[in-house]
């Protein structure tokens, strides 16, 4: 079979724009893709420059492109993702598209004729609208995904492994800015008393409950995580242990007086508090001020709870007293 | 697994050298400005040694991957890659005579990449009485350390990899690449037959 008259139909039934422009930029052709797209017959435009054709051309960008082509007798690429299109032209869904125009992937190819021995350069332009399209939902779905790693499903509040990495970055920003920086941690007082007396769903309703009540006590800058069971820290950048201590005291005080209404019933909630600055020196890392924070819990626990204490370098022995 | 015989890689090192005096020589007339391109350092190795010998080169900087791929007649097919190790794209804007604002950094990465790659792989494939298509140039995300890990899982589609050392000086400003040209055995075959029939004719 004599190949040769497949040419010309299959390109123009391309679905692909194939667009020839001459060395000075004067369209010498284009097929019925980009013609239907643009509404405007090839007769009524051939050999018009290309840039008072088509609006809105990146003129200093494609002609710098358009010449690498001549010069190096090499293709040149245009992606989507850099450049959403070359040509302005509508896409074919323009409901579930998305966006205003097609998102297009471009190659430009050197042609020579083969009598004349003249170049052209073609601009084959596929269109990448679905592929931007899937690509943002990717990206949505990613974003989703990676803030659900982030929170504790029962309190919404940081997991402990998040939390965990914020207090790393932020005890490394403190140093490198010699910035104060405080960590309160805090435990749910007789947790076990609670789920005894109202159910589990009653325990878990006061840890929900009271992460959000106590979310609404911090500023913004400061990060409340669900470090274990009942336990739970916060981090305070730029805040001094005087500062935090404030912060901590007046938690403390607000929760017990908060009243939590569970199935007609009142439930009373108190919690301990254990207040660490952070000292550049001694501190090593974020685990070092976790456990100075972890020790004045523990006294506000054995000192006879919902109160806080803030960690002092004497307080071992004051738990050896008490033991 | 078959590698080049010494022969061999001599022809192909003398086949890239004169691609490469071509291939800046074009640039030159292009970038309308002196381009300086050394001769290039091949080495042939095998893909799967290749992320180790880069690891040393690239670890600690930021590192940017361009692949583009490459095809032509009797089963010549492979795979560019580009690396280069500097944070900032922005000095390509001179080069490649954009105005900085137009043009993103990824842009002008693979701008670059792909009139690096495509004209030199057009000056070899011609020596070799062949030509090339390509496909559109990517830009692989490599951060930190994920560089020598896309490497490997690259390497284990190909056998074998060529690596060369560009170095480019373009009047006031020198920039450094790899390029890395991943083949697989069957264009192998295909490339040492090309260069045993050179041989021949000597």
């Amino acid at each position: 079979m004599d190949a040769h008259w497949l040419a010309m139909p299959i390109l123009q039934q391309l679905n692909s724009g194939v667009l020839v422009l001459s060395t000075d930029y004067g369209i010498s052709f284009y097929n019925q893709f980009i013609e239907r797209r643009l509404g405007v017959p090839l007769a009524e435009v051939r050999h018009k420059s290309v840039f008072d054709v088509f609006t809105d051309l990146p003129e200093a960008w494609l002609k710098r492109k358009l010449d690498s082509v001549v010069a190096l007798n090499a293709p040149t690429f245009s992606s989507w993702e850099q450049r959403p299109y070359v040509l302005k032209l509508p896409h074919l869904r323009p409901v579930s598209g998305g966006s205003d125009y097609m998102m297009q992937n471009c190659s430009m190819l050197p042609l020579v004729h083969p009598h004349t021995g003249e170049t052209f350069i073609c601009l084959l332009i596929e269109d990448a609208t679905d592929v931007s399209i899937y690509q943002l939902e990717l990206q949505r779905n990613m974003q989703a995904l990676q803030q659900a790693n982030r929170l504790d499903g029962l309190t919404k509040l940081y997991n402990r492994s998040y939390w965990e990495q914020l207090l790393q970055s932020e005890v490394l920003r403190a140093k490198r800015y010699h910035q104060p920086l405080s960590l309160i941690l805090f435990d749910l007082d007789k947790f076990k008393q609670l789920n005894d007396d109202y159910g589990h769903l009653g325990g878990d309703f006061v840890l929900i409950e009271l992460a959000s009540f106590i979310q609404s006590l911090l500023r913004e800058s400061d990060f409340l995580g669900r470090y274990g069971g009942e336990e739970f820290g916060i981090i305070l950048p730029n805040t001094s242990q005087s500062g935090a201590n404030e912060v901590a005291e007046r938690i403390c005080r607000q929760v017990a007086a908060h009243q939590l209404l569970f199935n007609q019933r009142i439930i009373r909630a108190t919690i301990s508090l254990g207040v660490a600055e952070l000292n550049p020196h001694r501190h090593q890392e974020a685990h070092d001020l976790l456990q100075c924070a972890d020790v004045a819990l523990y006294v506000s626990k054995r000192q006879g709870r919902n109160r806080s204490t803030c960690y002092r370098d004497d307080l071992q022995k004051v738990l050896q007293k008490v033991n | 697994m078959t590698m080049l015989t010494p022969d061999q890689q001599d022809a192909l090192q003398e086949l890239m050298n004169v691609s490469m005096g071509l291939a800046s020589d074009q640039l030159a007339r292009f970038l309308d400005t002196l381009v300086h391109l050394q001769v290039p350092a091949m080495q042939v190795v095998r893909a799967s040694d290749m992320p180790a010998q880069l690891r040393e080169l690239y670890a600690d900087k930021e590192a940017h991957l361009i692949s583009q791929g490459f095809i032509g007649p009797a089963g010549m097919q492979g795979e560019a890659m580009l690396l280069y190790n500097f944070s900032s794209a922005k000095q390509l804007a001179a080069i490649l005579g954009y105005q900085q604002s137009e043009v993103s950094d990824a842009e002008m990465l693979t701008d670059i990449s792909s009139i690096l790659t495509t004209t030199f792989l057009n000056s070899l494939a011609a020596q070799l009485g062949s030509t090339l298509s390509y496909s559109a140039p990517r830009q692989l995300n490599c951060q930190n350390n994920q560089l020598v890990e896309r490497l490997q899982a690259l390497a284990s589609r190909w056998n074998v990899a060529l690596q060369v050392n560009i170095q480019y000086q373009v009047t006031d400003y020198a920039f450094q690449c790899d390029m890395i040209l991943l083949i697989p055995g069957t264009a192998l075959q295909t490339l040492q037959q090309q260069l045993d029939d050179i041989l021949q004719d000597y």
